[in-house]
Formats: structure tokens, C-alpha cells, sequence
């Protein structure tokens, strides 16, 4: 048995929903019955989803009303058959979300020091660089470094050298 | 200096494991809902189990986080927005569409009934159900605005403006894509509505 087969004959064609002027959202005029005022099906049920007419008709019409009351009714319960769930299932996914939730928050945990891991990574990179520049220090003054026998040969040097001294100019201008 | 270490270590055990508990307790209330509206945006139930609990470790992770006070006040919208973003945000890649398409098992269960329901109160469940998952499927044909839309109103009763809170839309949007999905899905809402069952 098709649902194709169950439609009320009363619903011939559907009225298209029809947009109205400007930015209203505005079902097709009434259809239903000549003479009649009643909301079209696709009016009601456009009302039902909050963008039906607002001519103010379901307050004046009490059939229109309870069909209104009826529908809602109806989709209420279409709701509750629609929501079946097998409760497994939930404790299934409630399982593997705690077991996701556990293990990243104990990894988390576990590595509780990291929040020193900035801090021991510069302090680290400032032992090192003075351990460094320690080092050139060093080796520069060793590099440098002259022995007592070499610096009074590097004097003598200097006293023998025939090369005369550059204020001899000078005390030449005073001398008799 | 060690025993102050352990007993840190257990208190934060201990702070983890009843912040846990009272998570999932709020969970097991929003978890239902959160489901069948995953279900119903993406049309496919494995894929809505995998993100039912996506949403709920962003949930949590958004919890430990700088999570505004002002949407915690309602956690049952909040859930619900972060829901549908996870869906639009999975539909928007598709990639899982590659392997999604197979027999739906709601088909075979359906099959199975229609073969053991006889009594003419099983025949108006049957109609029901038949129904039901007609305007499911249907759902397919609309955008992924539209259905969200459309999802929020007809089974979460959401209202309009709750809704454009909700998708962060303005409420005309909200309309628009609300009139578009009801053009349709005429015909399922016409049968759910007013046509009798047997």
C-alpha cells in the first residue's frame, strides 16, 4: 500500500507558494472552496512553521484553528515515533567520547611540566651562550698571552734598533 | 616534597574523574537530540555517530577553554550550534560521501515490517513509519541551510528567532530558507498532515 495512493482526492494540485511584495514571505491566496475564507493546506502548514499569512484569520476561524491544533498534534507525535534511538548506540558513543576525553587528558597530565618547557628552554639557551662567550674569552687571552723572556727580548729589540726614534727631530731643535 | 607531588597527583585524578562524570551526565540528556539532528543533516547514521562525538569533545575542549559565559547560560542551544556547524563543516568536505552510499538498514527494517504487520493498527504504525522516512529522505534534496532550518523547526520546535540565533542568520534569512524547504518537501508534509492512515 503506497502512501502515493493514500492522497485525499480534495488536494488536486498544489498551489505554489507564492512570494509576496517586497521581502514578505506570503503562501498562495485561499484556495479552498468557493465563497469559503479558510487557509489553503499549504497555508496552514506554512503557518505551522512560522511563515504563513499574518491576516490575522486564525483568530477569527475556529476551523482553522483546530486544524492548526490538530496538525501540531500531528507533528508532535510524528516527532516522538521519529526519535527512536537505540540506547546502545548512545552508550556506545558516550564510551568512545570518555575514552577520548581520558587518555588526551592523562597525556595532558603526564606532561604537567610543560608549562616550564619555555623556561628551561631559554634558560638553557642563556647557559649556553654565556658558557660560549666564556670560552672566546679565554681562549683569546691565552691566545694573547706572552711570557716574561719574550717580552724583555721584544724590549731589547726595541733598545737596539738603529732606526731613530721619532721625537729625535725634536730634541734636535734643543740640543747645542 | 614526593608526597606533595602524589597527593597533587591525585587530586587532579580525583578533579578529573568527577569532571568527567558530571560531563557525561550532561551528556547522556543533550546526547539523543544532538544525534538524530546530525542524523538528519547528514543523511547517514555512521557518519552522525562519528560526529555526535566530535561535537561532544568540542564541547568538553570549548568547556576547558575560554568558552563565553553568555552561551554557556543556554547549553542546550550552544550544543546545538556547535552540532550543526560540525555537520555543515562535514558536509562542506564530503569526502565522506565516497564510501556513504549504501543500502539504507532503516530500508531492510522497513521491509521486514511491511512482511510481519498485519493487524490494522500495525498497518497504521507502518503508514506512519513509511511517512516518517519518506519526509527523512526527502530531506536530501535540500541545501544544507535549509535543512538545518528546517531540522531545528519541525522536530526541535526551535522557534524562528532562536533558530537565527542558533545559525547566526537574521531571521528573514532564516525565513527564506525555512519557505524555500517547505516548497520542497510539499508533498511529505501534505501526506504527514492530512492524509488519513488506513
Amino acid at each position: 500500500m503506497s502512501i502515493e495512493s493514500k492522497r485525499s482526492g480534495r488536494l488536486d494540485e498544489p498551489a505554489p507558494f507564492q512570494r509576496g511584495e517586497g521581502s514578505q514571505l506570503e503562501p498562495a491566496p485561499f484556495q479552498r472552496g468557493e465563497g469559503s475564507k479558510h487557509w489553503t493546506d499549504d497555508q496552514l502548514i506554512a503557518h505551522l512553521y512560522g511563515v504563513g499569512p499574518q491576516d490575522g484569520h486564525l483568530e477569527c476561524c475556529a476551523e482553522c484553528r483546530s486544524r492548526v491544533s490538530a496538525m501540531e498534534i500531528r507533528r508532535q507525535s510524528a516527532v516522538a515515533e521519529s526519535a527512536e534511538v537505540a540506547p546502545e548506540r548512545l552508550a556506545a558513543q558516550r564510551r568512545r567520547v570518555r575514552a577520548v576525553l581520558a587518555r588526551s587528558l592523562h597525556w595532558w597530565q603526564a606532561a604537567s611540566l610543560r608549562r616550564w618547557v619555555p623556561a628551561g628552554t631559554a634558560a638553557i639557551a642563556l647557559g649556553g651562550s654565556l658558557f660560549y662567550y666564556n670560552e672566546q674569552q679565554q681562549r683569546h687571552v691565552r691566545d694573547n698571552a706572552i711570557s716574561d723572556a719574550q717580552l724583555a727580548q721584544d724590549v731589547s729589540l726595541l733598545a737596539e734598533t738603529p732606526e731613530a726614534p721619532p721625537t729625535a727631530p725634536l730634541q734636535a731643535l734643543f740640543v747645542q | 616534597m614526593m608526597m606533595s607531588a602524589m597527593a597533587d597527583q591525585l587530586e587532579r585524578e580525583i578533579q578529573l574523574g568527577a569532571d568527567l562524570r558530571d560531563f557525561g551526565s550532561w551528556m547522556a540528556t543533550e546526547q539523543k537530540r544532538v544525534f538524530l539532528l546530525c542524523r538528519r543533516m547528514l543523511q547517514d547514521t555512521d557518519e552522525a555517530d562519528s560526529a555526535t562525538q566530535d561535537v561532544f569533545l568540542k564541547a568538553y575542549r570549548a568547556l576547558g577553554g575560554k568558552t563565553c559565559a553568555e552561551e554557556l547560560d543556554n547549553p542546550a542551544k550552544w550544543v546545538t550550534r556547535i552540532a550543526v556547524n560540525t555537520c555543515l563543516d562535514r558536509l562542506r568536505s564530503k569526502s565522506w560521501r565516497i564510501w556513504q552510499r549504501r543500502p539504507d538498514p532503516r530500508d531492510e527494517e522497513l521491509i521486514l515490517e511491511m512482511a510481519r504487520g498485519v493487524s490494522p493498527d500495525a498497518e497504521r504504525q507502518l503508514f506512519s513509519k513509511q511517512i516518517q522516512q519518506r519526509l527523512e529522505k526527502a530531506l536530501a534534496r535540500l541545501s544544507d541551510r535549509q535543512r538545518a532550518v528546517f531540522s531545528l523547526r519541525h522536530y526541535d520546535a526551535m522557534a524562528l528567532e532562536e533558530i537565527a540565533d542558533v545559525l547566526k542568520l537574521d531571521v528573514g534569512t532564516v525565513k527564506a530558507h525555512l519557505f524555500r524547504a517547505l516548497s520542497k518537501l510539499r508533498d511529505e508534509l501534505r501526506d504527514l498532515y492530512f492524509t488519513n492512515a488506513p
